[in-house]
């Protein structure tokens, strides 16, 4: 007896040291790690990485002051507290040297230049600019570059409509002068520790009143997301945990009980963690609410342990502990085969919910077996048959068993009634069931964060959309062929107002061969024909400086920039157009700024080959979609197993019986949510699965219970508030896939606790 | 390290700020001695004085300040040229290239008498002022982007803006010399309507 204690603490701490060992991001916030890894080509894949990953560590903060002075004071304040804060990259990291292009400038030419260069304008315009109000601006660039051809071309590159003159983008909006300040999160962490200090980060910056901030940004409402989860959790888990541990030393009257409660789940829960991040690595912070939640289950072992115990006096029902172990045992067969069942689907967050559940479970059970019966002794009847204060439960006890008994008879008797009214009321209910699967539903965000990302918007409307398209080709030059021949049809999409505008590609880099021909049309119509020579002698250049422009010139003939190098010498955006050549297939992107009607993009996808429209946030939609269709699917796969388990030790009707319970359960719970019209998403089912494996165990312990287990009512009972108490407060929550979660638990096991009744055969009134 | 950093910011501060409303007062000073109007038309001479060059360039026009509607930079010699910078309510503003936006946007600050904007973009280097009037002061650029082009902006003055100089990093000078001032009323519907009075 001794040795399995001391095995039981040795595995404790083992197991204590592992998790302690597990890095901080190891825990994740991201819902992208919940779903499977896009199926999609290698490119798409690519694309994804490339543009999401952007778009996914970027955060905006909008400053405002009356005056461009007291803007820039602000913009200033902002930067030294984001720069100080050591969540984001500097600000000077991004800043772009345009000098890593000037060896290619003879052949990098804007569109509105060549066209210059063909109708004989490019010196006019040179004139009409160097006398201009760029004038001082030009006369900087005049000796290098004296025609301007590069300094349009880098122009080019920058966001043309944004005011950078103060060192950031502004604008005047009527006197009320805006600023954004762009910042890249550090790494790619979204660990749970680092949103919530983001979060915390952010939070003061919006209370700090020298300050006028608005903040957005994915990172922005991923940290808001995961800090008020774990705020919540805690403040739940803290209110039901308490309310647990008051129930406990209220029923038995000891605090061994209690002790083995907490030992037990927490050793189920230690060794689930390390079973599941030796597994996965990552773990996302919705499996391991799940899968605690499931692990929190385990309790109701505990309390059949020791309300099986209460019955030590009576030698006819107890048997020892064998009688209660074969119900443990079979509740947890049942569970963890089910749950296992799981983890073939292809949907990481079901797989670590699994693997959680399944070794928790099982871990739990395994120590109430074997650590119960060497440290629980229940005290013995005294031997004139007077109870000890371990049996004032027994009132409790019969009352509830009166209660159930009376339920069960009522619903009996009326069967008929009682049958044609659930059908009603389960038809009604699911006909009212409302699938939701668009992830933006799923994001809850205070009233401030919607404001102030609908203000940034609104003031610089010009940020990139997260949808794109995708071109793909054999090589640069046919990525660059079909762009060219997708840019016409996006250009008839702005002129009808359904794109304000796009990045492209052949906007910014030119073919090797369309290069060649800028430096010959250069040669033809600047250089050669004396025009540049003319330009500069009649501005007064001595004659050796122009001699010294004209071999340049001549010494870059044949210099070319490939795709590969120009990516690499661009500011952003533009190093994200070209995804490079792998095995053959190339890639490039097209960014889509105010898109209007998303259906004529993805027209001209569908229109011409080799063009794909992605649209991540659908594509995750669908994703969630998908896994909520298999996850329901695997959810009646569980049960089958269950069966099929069941069958054998139970015998057929008798496992269908069993089975009917969790089974209506499940169904009344998905009526519930369509009467309260929560929309269900893959979060709902997600409690389902957990209603399944509770909603069994009650029902095979009151199947094996025979009329004389006077205190199965009361096991069956206890487990229910706990459960309820842990996971269906959960529903007060503001998180809308914690809420989701703990409504349909809430209503799930509500149903099976009353159903239960009606698997359990004999008359247990007496006890 | 997330502490330290953040309380030697609190440190650094004040001096900060300092300096930015030392800055604004002696702006605010100059401001008040030429007055604010909400539409200035004056005639510009500008002459770049460029390394490369053996001469100056030099050209002369008219520039528009109507603080409600926006600029208009009239060059009439050598050659012709207008560019009208509407002030816009969106981010998408002109279509004009960014060097002359910043120019622009710059001269019409200084030309429209709102000094105080302009510790936006630059920090007071020196600042001479003689009882008779006469101001003269010297600004250096406060963010990088500006600093990659100009080392510093003079202006010089006394009842009204005389000249404003723009000294660029490579030591090449642009020279604004501004006459005839005017300050006809408010009321134009559109830019293009003060362009006959240019003539």
């Amino acid at each position: 007896m001794r040795g399995s204690i001391l095995i039981w603490i040795l595995v404790l701490i083992v197991a204590a040291l592992f998790v302690d060992q597990v890095p901080r991001d190891a825990i994740t916030a991201n819902l992208m790690d919940l779903l499977p890894h896009d199926q999609r080509d290698m490119t798409v894949q690519r694309a994804l990485d490339t543009v999401s990953l952007e778009s996914r560590r970027q955060v905006f903060f909008l400053v405002s002051a009356k005056n461009r002075a007291g803007l820039v004071e602000q913009a200033r304040q902002l930067q030294s507290l984001v720069d100080a804060s050591g969540f984001f990259k500097s600000g000077s990291a991004n800043r772009y040297n345009p000098s890593a292009l000037f060896r290619y400038r003879y052949v990098l030419l804007t569109a509105a230049d060549r066209k210059r260069l063909v109708s004989g304008g490019v010196i006019a315009q040179a004139r009409k600019e160097l006398f201009g109000p760029a004038g001082a601006v030009r006369a900087i660039s005049l000796q290098k570059d004296p025609a301007f051809l590069f300094q349009h071309y880098v122009e080019s590159l920058l966001p043309a409509s944004l005011d950078n003159s103060l060192g950031f983008p502004s604008v005047d909006q009527g006197g009320e002068y805006y600023g954004l300040i762009a910042r890249q999160l550090k790494g790619t962490s979204s660990g749970i520790l680092q949103m919530r200090k983001l979060w915390s980060f952010i939070t003061a910056l919006e209370k700090n009143a020298a300050l006028n901030v608005e903040v957005t940004g994915y990172p922005v409402f991923s940290a808001y997301g995961a800090s008020t989860a774990q705020r919540e959790i805690t403040i739940i888990g803290s209110i039901s945990m308490l309310a647990i541990i008051l129930i406990i030393l209220l029923v038995f009257r000891r605090i061994l009980p209690l002790l083995l409660v907490i030992v037990s789940i927490t050793g189920g829960a230690l060794v689930a963690a390390v079973v599941t991040f030796a597994v996965f690595g990552r773990v996302h912070i919705m499996a391991l609410v799940a899968g605690t939640s499931l692990i929190g289950v385990s309790i109701d072992y505990s309390f059949h342990y020791f309300c099986h115990r209460f019955n030590d006096g009576n030698v006819e029902v107890s048997g020892g502990t064998g009688g209660v172990i074969r119900g443990l045992t079979l509740g947890m067969v049942s569970s963890v085969s089910a749950y296992l069942l799981l983890t073939v689907a292809p949907f990481p967050g079901l797989r670590q919910i699994a693997v959680f559940s399944a070794s928790g479970l099982f871990v739990t059970w395994l120590m109430v077996i074997t650590l119960y019966p060497a440290v629980y002794k229940p005290k013995r009847p005294k031997p004139d048959g007077s109870r000890v204060n371990e049996y004032r439960a027994d009132a409790l006890a019969d009352a509830i068993n009166r209660l159930s008994w009376k339920l069960k008879n009522n619903i009996l008797n009326h069967r008929k009634l009682f049958v044609v009214a659930l059908g009603v009321f389960l038809v009604i209910g699911i006909f009212r069931v409302k699938p939701a699967d668009d992830v933006r539903q799923l994001q809850s965000a205070p009233l401030n964060l919607r404001s102030g990302d609908a203000k940034i918007r609104s003031v610089f409307p010009d940020l990139p959309d997260s949808r794109f398209l995708l071109v793909e080709g054999s090589s640069s030059a046919q990525v660059s062929q079909i762009s060219r021949k997708v840019a016409s049809r996006l250009d008839a999409l702005k002129r009808s107002g359904d794109l304000t505008r796009y990045q492209s590609l052949v906007d910014a880099w030119p073919t090797v061969q369309a290069q060649r021909s800028n430096y010959n049309l250069l040669r033809r119509n600047l250089y050669d024909n004396g025009h540049l020579a003319a330009w500069l002698a009649s501005l007064g250049v001595a004659k050796g400086a122009i001699d010294a422009e004209y071999k340049k010139f001549q010494k870059q003939a044949g210099v070319t920039v490939t795709a590969d190098e120009w990516e690499k010498r661009v500011p952003p955006p533009w190093n994200l157009l070209w995804l490079g050549c792998k095995q053959g297939q190339c890639g490039g992107i097209i960014l889509l700024y105010g898109i209007n009607d998303p259906g004529r993009i993805a027209g001209i996808a569908k229109q011409i080959s080799g063009v794909k429209f992605v649209d991540q946030v659908r594509a995750i939609s669908t994703v969630m979609h998908d896994t909520r269709i298999h996850a329901s699917w695997l959810l009646g796969l569980a049960a089958l197993v269950l069966f099929v388990v069941l069958a054998p030790i139970l015998g057929g009707l008798a496992s269908l019986k069993v089975l009917a319970v969790p089974t209506s359960a499940i169904l009344c719970s998905l009526a519930m949510t369509g009467y309260f019209g929560v929309p269900v998403s893959l979060f709902n089912i997600f409690a389902l699965l957990l209603v399944l494996g509770i909603g069994v165990d009650y029902a095979i312990f009151n199947h094996l219970a025979g009329s004389h287990d006077r205190y199965l009512g009361l096991a069956v009972l206890l487990s229910a508030c706990t459960t309820i108490l842990s996971f269906g407060l959960l529903s007060f929550s503001s998180t809308t896939a914690l809420s989701a979660f703990g409504l349909t638990l809430l209503f799930g096991i509500a149903a099976a606790l009353v159903l239960s009744n009606l698997v359990r055969s004999g008359d247990w009134r007496a006890g | 390290m997330y502490r330290v950093r953040v309380g030697l910011l609190v440190l650094i501060m004040p001096s900060l700020v300092f300096a930015a409303t030392h800055d604004q007062q002696t702006l605010a000073s100059i401001e008040s001695r030429l007055g604010t109007y909400p539409v200035i038309i004056a005639r510009m001479s500008i002459s770049q004085n460029i390394s490369i060059l053996s001469r100056p360039v030099v050209s002369s026009g008219h520039i528009v300040v109507d603080r409600r509607l926006g600029v208009i930079w009239q060059i009439d010699a050598p050659f012709a040229s207008t560019t009208m910078f509407p002030v816009s309510a969106s981010a998408g503003a002109s279509s004009a290239e960014p060097g002359a936006r910043i120019v622009s946007k710059l001269i019409s600050t200084i030309v429209g008498g709102q000094f105080n904007d302009l510790t936006a973009y630059f920090s007071v280097d020196a600042v001479a002022m003689s009882p008779d009037g006469d101001f003269s002061v010297t600004l250096k650029p406060v963010n990088s982007g500006l600093a990659r082009m100009f080392s510093r902006l003079v202006l010089r003055g006394s009842r009204e803006l005389k000249l404003v100089e723009l000294v660029s990093a490579n030591g090449d000078t642009t020279r604004y010399e501004f006459s005839d001032y005017q300050h006809p009323a408010t009321g134009k519907a559109s830019l293009s309507e003060y362009l006959p009075m240019l003539r």
